[in-house]
């Protein structure tokens, strides 16, 4: 079984190696000529009056928590969906019920607006 | 195969290590969570080597790509290095830390000591059988059925508190 | 011993034909891309280098790498540089389980045409394509410039978003097929009473074309390239080769998307004159056949990313989040779970 995944580690090696490389070439190619206007952020031509540390809305933040859970659910879907065949009509309403938990959470973040933009 | 499978043992579990020492020493949020990030994938590296492809899988899934995506979006969006709270303390932050650490690393030596072929996994029947998820999802879905269908409360309490979070002082979701 | 030579030989190939294979289809996919879209606005695109244009991908890349390479003063340059390459590594591994083709018969062995066969095939492929938002949230964060954030900020909550409406449409194939493996899966649409996906799994193949559009950031979500409203989103501060490899890794992603879709809904690599797998012959040229009908479909696919980008205008971010989360997830648990009542019935 582990041998399968020999193919992925040396997938893995070159294409990182790809990458680095790349990042690499980068830095040694091409002309290098800075100035103080070129090294600044870019701004629509504007000078940057402060650095971009202000607070974000925590909408993203929600969406990021949210994501999280329905992914753990997403996941735990897998291993059941391989042997659903095996598992018969219980299996179904195995999932049905913890689809209905979720359904209830669902509901109750969409009406308190934390899908709403 | 069990040379090549040490090799990568040691070394994943190496940088599994450094990440864990890179967590606690680096000065800045962001590449205390990128160490997490390294650690987190090298553990489904040993996870894989357990014979547990599934949980290798879900790991990456989860924990690389939704819970530290969510640590991200905190520290690099919410802009937590621009606050001044670094460097700063809980009372007895430092020997509640080793105390509890010691306590950890205990409970791991007294498991590995209890059944030492535990950490091999070459005991586990999900690994003979070969077909691991499906081995697995019989389990989780015959035997441990009760406890994963508590899982959906969990999620709903979960799903919950990130609600509330967002709500908190100015009652409304746009704070 | 000699088994060891044998795998490491033939995953190094492998591995090297993918990168390849990518490369090249991230070039000449860029130029294709524009001559289409200067078909359709009716003008021509790049034509001039080389025959037919064909020179002009080599062109643009000799372009990026000679030209400066700035990095803004307040970047942390550590991150800053590791973002791109993390995003081209998360591309490069996504395609590991694709299978292109029958197993082929060489020097002696059966060899599958996909670099890993693994037991876990799809999940693998989902737990790398959530990766692939690293690269995009780290490199807006380290470049210090507010259009990057908030560009990065946007792309990372899309594909996050549209992630949950993929995986839960992979999971309706799974559902079907009984197996994770994308083998099985091409085998699984071949067997008596059964079909393409596409035509079992309407909504899938519309979910997962949704979000793999939104998971490639290409139109009509290419909100990160929103030039009029964020400048040039999370590579604002990306200049030369350090931006292409950005891009590098868009069309890579579009590749996969496209592989995965003919591999799950498409029938994969069978085709007429291909025969059905279970009974292929030792006689190679079969197996190319099968190549050659995969690409085929593949690059339909690919055809149809642009030509949608040629059509749609791009949606606004509050559309894009109440599509997904509205709209798309629970159209996602509904398709699952009509799958799994037939399946779970028959």
């Amino acid at each position: 079984m582990l041998t399968d995944y020999v193919p992925i580690l040396i997938l893995s090696l070159l294409a990182g190696g790809f990458a680095a490389t790349n990042v690499i070439a980068t830095l040694i190619t091409g002309p290098y000529r800075p100035t103080r206007e070129k090294l600044s952020p870019y701004e629509s031509g504007m000078t940057e009056i402060q650095p971009p540390k202000q607070r974000f809305p925590v909408k993203f933040y929600v969406i990021a928590m949210l994501f999280l859970l329905f992914d753990i659910e997403g996941v735990s879907f897998y291993p059941w969906a391989i042997i659903l065949k095996a598992l018969r009509f219980p299996g179904f309403i195995e999932m049905l019920i913890f689809l209905a938990f979720l359904a209830v959470g669902y509901i109750f973040i969409w009406k308190k607006g934390a899908l709403d933009w | 195969m069990t040379v090549v499978a040490s090799i990568v043992f040691y070394v994943a579990a190496a940088i599994a290590i450094l990440g864990g020492i890179g967590v606690v020493s680096a000065r800045s949020p962001m590449y205390s969570g990128l160490s997490l990030i390294l650690t987190l994938s090298q553990l489904a590296v040993l996870f894989l080597l357990l014979g547990a492809q599934f949980i290798a899988a879900a790991q990456i899934l989860i924990y690389a790509g939704a819970v530290m995506v969510l640590f991200l979006f905190v520290i690099a969006l919410l802009g937590v290095e621009a606050y001044p709270f670094l460097g700063r303390h809980l009372p007895g932050q430092r020997p509640l830390s080793v105390a509890l650490a010691a306590i950890l690393l205990a409970g791991v030596i007294f498991f590995v000591a209890e059944n030492p072929r535990a950490i091999t996994g070459a005991h586990s029947t999900v690994l003979q059988s070969g077909g691991n998820v499906e081995v697995f999802g019989r389990q989780l879905f015959t035997s441990f059925f009760f406890p994963f269908e508590l899982t959906a409360p969990l999620l709903i309490v979960a799903m919950i508190g990130a609600v509330a979070l967002s709500r908190s002082r100015r009652g409304d979701t746009n704070a | 011993m000699s088994a060891w030579i044998d795998i490491i030989v033939e995953s190094v190939i492998k591995s090297i034909v993918v990168i390849l294979f990518l490369l090249a289809g991230f070039g000449y996919i860029t130029l294709w891309e524009r001559q289409i879209l200067g078909r359709l606005q009716t003008r021509y695109g790049p034509i001039r280098v080389g025959p037919l244009g064909l020179f002009q991908p080599l062109a643009d890349g000799l372009k990026l790498l000679l030209k400066e390479q700035i990095s803004p003063r307040n970047v942390k340059l550590g991150i800053y540089l590791s973002a791109p390459a993390l995003s081209l590594f998360v591309a490069l591994m996504a395609f590991a389980i694709i299978p292109v083709g029958p197993p082929i018969y060489l020097f002696g062995k059966w060899r599958d045409l996909a670099l890993a066969n693994v037991n876990i095939g799809l999940l693998y492929l989902l737990a790398i394509l959530s990766l692939g938002v690293y690269g995009i949230v780290l490199g807006a964060w380290s470049s210090a410039n507010r259009y990057s954030l908030l560009g990065g900020l946007r792309s990372g909550a899309q594909m996050i978003s549209y992630e949950l409406a993929l995986g839960l449409a992979l999971l309706a194939v799974v559902l079907l097929a009984g197996t994770l493996s994308p083998m099985g899966i091409v085998e699984a649409q071949h067997r008596p009473g059964m079909t393409w996906f596409v035509f079992l799994q309407p909504i899938g193949f519309f979910l997962l074309v949704v979000g793999g559009f939104a998971e490639t950031n290409r139109a009509p979500f290419d909100l990160v390239e929103a030039e009029q409203e964020l400048i040039g989103g999370y590579f604002t501060e990306y200049g030369g080769m350090r931006w292409g490899l950005f891009m590098m890794a868009e069309y890579m992603n579009m590749m996969t998307v496209s592989a995965l879709v003919a591999t799950l809904f498409l029938g994969g690599w069978v085709g007429i004159g291909t025969g059905i797998i279970w009974n292929v012959t030792t006689a190679p040229w079969r197996q190319l056949i099968g190549v050659a009908w995969f690409l085929l479909k593949m690059g339909l696919f690919i055809f149809f990313y642009i030509w949608v980008r040629a059509t749609l205008p791009r949606i606004r971010y509050d559309q894009l989040m109440e599509f997904g989360w509205k709209i798309l997830l629970p159209l996602a648990v509904v398709n699952l779970l009509l799958t799994a009542l037939f399946v779970s019935l028959s």
